[in-house]
């Protein structure tokens, strides 16, 4: 009898004490997670975000990824759903750089840099000076006295406007004086068979784009800190002694004010999966020039981006 | 080459690579039949699936899905006078006459043959002439593209001939719609009315599933007739029709897929043009052109090969340049870059196994696609012997998926039922739905690339005129142009010389009764579009103000001059020999309106299945128009409808269903 009292009575406890730490134990994710994508599926994003997806599957077994695609308006439908997706760690999605800081600056756009929580940046795709393989022009700096001496004559391609390019095309313009013929393009795909057919003499494209059609152009010089791997021969714009840095990021987002603990759950996961080899490899087979920058130093580069961005599209 | 020959047939004899195809063509011909579910789509839903097969493999599904796809349009376009993808709008001006007509077998099997055919050319171009092909497409900067959309654009008037101004302010309305968005010159938001989410645009789907297949449904409800159309097998079909393709359609068959070969080559413009273009030249060359448009499967074998050749074309650059002629093409290059294929002229040297293997399992794909499309089509024309009603309620549930899929909004949800509202309006009162559809888009590409001419011009010693006229391929185009906007002329005259050589009496022109009202209703309408557009105008500046500025002055002149024709006809107007008009059930087409729109409504809340299933339910109750009891159909069909969105969307396409708050 007094066994069989005892039996229940710690079977009793034990159940209570699983049910007091079970929301403690059963840890975040306890349910799939939502990642919005901002572009179409298929897409450069997707494409990316499909190779985390590998490795979340590998770290983070239990909880799948479901993904969702809100494109429309360069971004702005996708990046706008998130800010205003629910704060309970389960709606994360990818964002690009600098296309929200702009459109939050200058389109009636309804997030801010300060709408998300930050997990990580996972890819640095730097900007490039292009010409085509017969140009004449052999370096950026033939290309920049170029420009000077004939004010208007060369035309260059942007992908725009109000984007990444413009912004460096905008900073170009002020740090060395860029006197020529702006023609903005739809996207990348335009852009590259415009300088091909020789509509444009050069252009301002991501390394990721440029890569397509490399056999054609002549890249003259990239806009980073250092030189890039998936084009070791060409000089950064600094090494030439021109302080002009331009890229586009990929990042992912919580909306603001999600759970302290999930935050941190997230970014120590992104962060396990942007150092894996292997992720790194399939990065670098797509072509996805990775670059991993963690939370808190990603929303400190949004904040000094975003009071660039105003200033230089002020200006404009 | 030749190297590569060998192991490429031996690849594609893969009973993998076999299976891929046959599964792509199958799906895809689907995907191409749903209304809402476009090519792009599906080859998109796809590509995820690749990255767990090899290179090889994945590229020969995504382009058999691309091949099925593009055809399967023509299957809806054909029996519903909806076109599933953008590319098959043509196909319905012959198409759906051929149906109501009681030949549905034959417009179908003109479709599948016309696209193997137009799929084998273009294949060929891709094999042969890659690269000579790939530096011409170069050639087209922002002036040549001006001009070739102002080309397609001048179709509108090869299209609507007798009906000239009609067709011209529909296409002014089409092109003033599709500016709501972002302005592609300030990316500053314009014509959203204040509403946030309309930044995005009207997408072009949504819109055309709206024009087309909502509009359709409300024709349908709105006729007294029991099923769409009578169909009477003919029998030894496909051999009367392939000889008939092969006899007086040969030259038609041709000059298409080179016309759809050339436009799929062009970064930009695709399918949706190239169909329209090829339809437009046979009319042109053709001895009898007003035979067009009332059911012959020369307009069919037109469209239908240029849509198809359009593939080859498109991959033409993408696999040599990584520039890719048209949104799927563009979906598929996203898939080689990520295994790590490079492209580039190259990709026939160092990838030739990859790039060989593809090319010709394109042209097995082509010539699968007969059997595979000719099993699928003895399916599909059961669809006739459902009741009309049902097939009408059906649609209304394809088209809410559809419109929702394409960027998972209820937004496009939305626009696509006001777009149905819009476009049975205005096939009441005669305007050009099609000329619409073609403004909506023409419109965007005309403004970008006139933009960029206008950049171009802003370099010293360039004027605006020197651009324009700059290039010999421009001032082909224009004069293309030119000739095609003198067509109907032509063809009026002719028309005149024989009847006076018949010595009959020249055209006598019966207007309707109700003919002066529906002048001045659509003249009202647009007249109404343009004021709306009006008011928002303050907000706009430089090159975009300028552009919807002169759309609005246009579209408000012919408006007033719609109204002005109006009353001169109630003038003129005898009573006498009118024709008939159609008798119309309003009151059922206010009930299906009002449904869909509760639809959509509830969408949100419910859920879409639960929505979805009170919506079959209730519709087919209430809009029963047979004397038995309709509970038991209603059910069945729910049951049915339900069934099948569940299997094909969520299961096998993995697209996603609007969430509601309940379920």
């Amino acid at each position: 009898m007094n066994s069989r009292f005892l039996t229940i009575l710690s079977l009793f406890l034990a159940t209570a004490l699983l049910l007091a730490a079970g929301p403690a134990r059963a840890a975040y994710p306890e349910k799939p997670v939502t990642m919005i994508i901002a572009f179409t599926a298929g897409g450069s994003s997707d494409v990316q975000a499909r190779i985390m997806e590998k490795y979340w599957n590998k770290y983070v077994p239990q909880q799948k990824w479901v993904f969702v695609y809100k494109p429309g308006a360069g971004g702005a439908i996708g990046f706008g759903e998130i800010a205003m997706s629910k704060k309970d760690g389960y709606t994360i999605g990818g964002i690009n750089v600098p296309h929200l800081p702009i459109q939050a600056a200058t389109q009636k756009a309804q997030f801010t840099v300060d709408s998300f929580d930050y997990i990580c940046q996972v890819v640095n795709d730097p900007q490039c000076v292009v010409v085509r393989k017969d140009s004449k022009i052999k370096s950026a700096k033939e290309l920049f006295d170029y420009a000077k001496a004939n004010p208007g004559k060369l035309k260059v391609g942007l992908v725009g406007p109000n984007s990444g390019h413009h912004l460096m095309y905008l900073d170009i313009k002020k740090k060395l004086g860029f006197p020529v013929t702006e023609i903005f393009y739809k996207g990348a795909a335009d852009q590259n068979a415009a300088l091909l057919g020789g509509e444009i003499d050069a252009m301002l494209g991501n390394l990721n784009d440029v890569m397509r059609s490399l056999e054609e152009m002549r890249v003259l010089s990239i806009a980073a800190e250092k030189r890039n791997d998936f084009l070791p021969d060409v000089p950064t714009l600094k090494e030439q002694g021109f302080n002009i840095l331009s890229d586009i990021r990929r990042a992912f987002v919580a909306p603001k004010g999600i759970p302290t603990a999930d935050l941190s759950f997230l970014r120590e996961t992104f962060k396990k999966i942007c150092l894996d080899p292997d992720y790194l490899s399939d990065m670098k087979k797509a072509g996805q020039p990775a670059e991993y920058l963690d939370g808190a130093a990603l929303y400190k580069y949004m904040q000094s981006l975003s009071a660039t961005i105003k200033e230089a599209f002020a200006k404009k | 080459m030749n190297e590569f020959i060998f192991s490429a047939l031996a690849n594609l004899c893969d009973p993998l690579n076999i299976l891929l195809m046959l599964g792509g063509l199958a799906g895809g011909i689907i995907i191409g039949a749903l209304p809402g579910l476009t090519a792009t789509m599906g080859v998109a839903l796809m590509v995820p699936v690749t990255f767990a097969m090899d290179a090889t493999s994945g590229l020969v599904m995504l382009g058999a899905i691309y091949v099925g796809a593009i055809y399967g349009g023509a299957n809806s376009a054909c029996l519903i006078c909806t076109p599933g993808t953008p590319s098959s709008v043509a196909t319905t001006f012959d198409g759906y006459p051929m149906c109501q007509a009681g030949k549905a077998d034959q417009a179908l099997i003109t479709s599948l043959l016309s696209s193997s055919f137009g799929g084998i050319v273009g294949t060929v171009f891709l094999l042969f002439l890659a690269a000579p092909l790939a530096r011409f497409a170069l050639k087209f900067g922002g002036p040549e593209n001006f001009w070739l959309c102002l080309f397609g654009l001048s179709s509108i008037a090869v299209m609507s001939s007798g009906n000239m101004i009609k067709g011209l302010v529909s296409g002014g309305v089409g092109m003033l719609v599709a500016t709501v968005g972002l302005d592609p010159h300030s990316a500053t938001p314009r014509f959203t009315f204040d509403y946030y989410p309309l930044i995005q645009g009207v997408e072009v789907i949504p819109a055309m599933i709206g024009l087309f297949s909502i509009s359709q449904v409300l024709y349908l409800i709105g006729s007294y007739k029991p099923f769409i159309a009578e169909y009477n097998p003919t029998p030894g079909v496909f051999g009367l029709v392939a000889r008939e393709l092969l006899g007086k359609c040969k030259t038609i068959l041709l000059r298409s897929s080179f016309i759809g070969t050339w436009v799929g080559m062009l970064p930009g413009a695709g399918g949706e043009i190239a169909s329209i273009i090829a339809y437009n030249e046979s009319k042109r060359w053709d001895k009898h052109p007003e035979r067009y448009g009332t059911g012959i499967i020369e307009g069919v074998a037109s469209s239908e090969s240029a849509n198809n050749a359009v593939i080859g074309g498109a991959l033409i650059p993408m696999l040599t340049l990584g520039i890719p002629g048209s949104a799927v093409a563009a979906v598929i290059l996203g898939a080689l870059l990520a295994k790590g294929i490079q492209p580039g002229f190259k990709v026939f040297t160092v990838t030739g196994d990859l790039a060989y293997t593809f090319i010709f399992s394109q042209f097995v794909v082509n010539l699968l696609m007969i059997p595979v499309g000719l099993l699928l089509i003895r399916l599909l024309v059961r669809l006739l012997r459902v009741r009309l009603t049902f097939v009408a309620i059906g649609i209304v549930l394809l088209s809410v998926i559809g419109s929702y899929a394409i960027r998972n909004s209820m937004l496009d949800v939305w626009i696509a039922l006001l777009f149905g509202i819009l476009g049975y309006f205005c096939n009441r009162v005669k305007l050009d739905t099609g000329a619409m559809a073609l403004g909506i888009i023409l419109g965007p590409m005309i403004e970008e690339n006139f933009g960029k001419c206008v950049s171009l011009s802003k370099a010293p010693g360039s004027s605006i005129i020197q651009v324009f006229l700059d290039s010999p391929i421009a001032v082909i185009l224009i004069l293309l142009t030119a000739l095609s906007l003198c067509t109907p002329f032509l063809m009026q005259w002719r028309r005149q010389r024989a009847a006076a050589e018949a010595a009959l009496p020249a055209d006598p022109v019966l207007k309707a009764k109700t003919d002066w009202l529906k002048d001045i209703l659509s003249g009202a309408f647009v007249l109404a579009i343009a004021a709306v557009f009006f008011t928002q105008i303050h907000e706009l500046e430089d090159v975009g103000r300028k552009y919807a500025l002169l759309l609005l002055a246009f579209i408000g002149l012919m408006g007033l001059y719609l109204c002005f024709q109006g009353f001169r006809l109630r003038r003129l107007q005898t009573a006498g020999k009118a024709p008939e008009e159609e008798p119309v059930a309003m009151r059922r087409v206010a009930i299906i309106v009002g449904a869909s729109a509760a639809y959509a409504a509830f969408i949100p809340i419910l859920g879409f299945y639960p929505a979805s299933a009170f919506f079959l339910c209730l519709s087919a109750i209430v809009l029963n128009d047979t004397t038995t009891s309709p509970y038991l159909a209603a059910a069945l069909l729910t049951l049915v409808m339900c069934l099948a969105v569940w299997l094909v969307f969520s299961m096998l396409l993995g697209v996603p269903t609007p969430e509601g708050l309940l379920f």
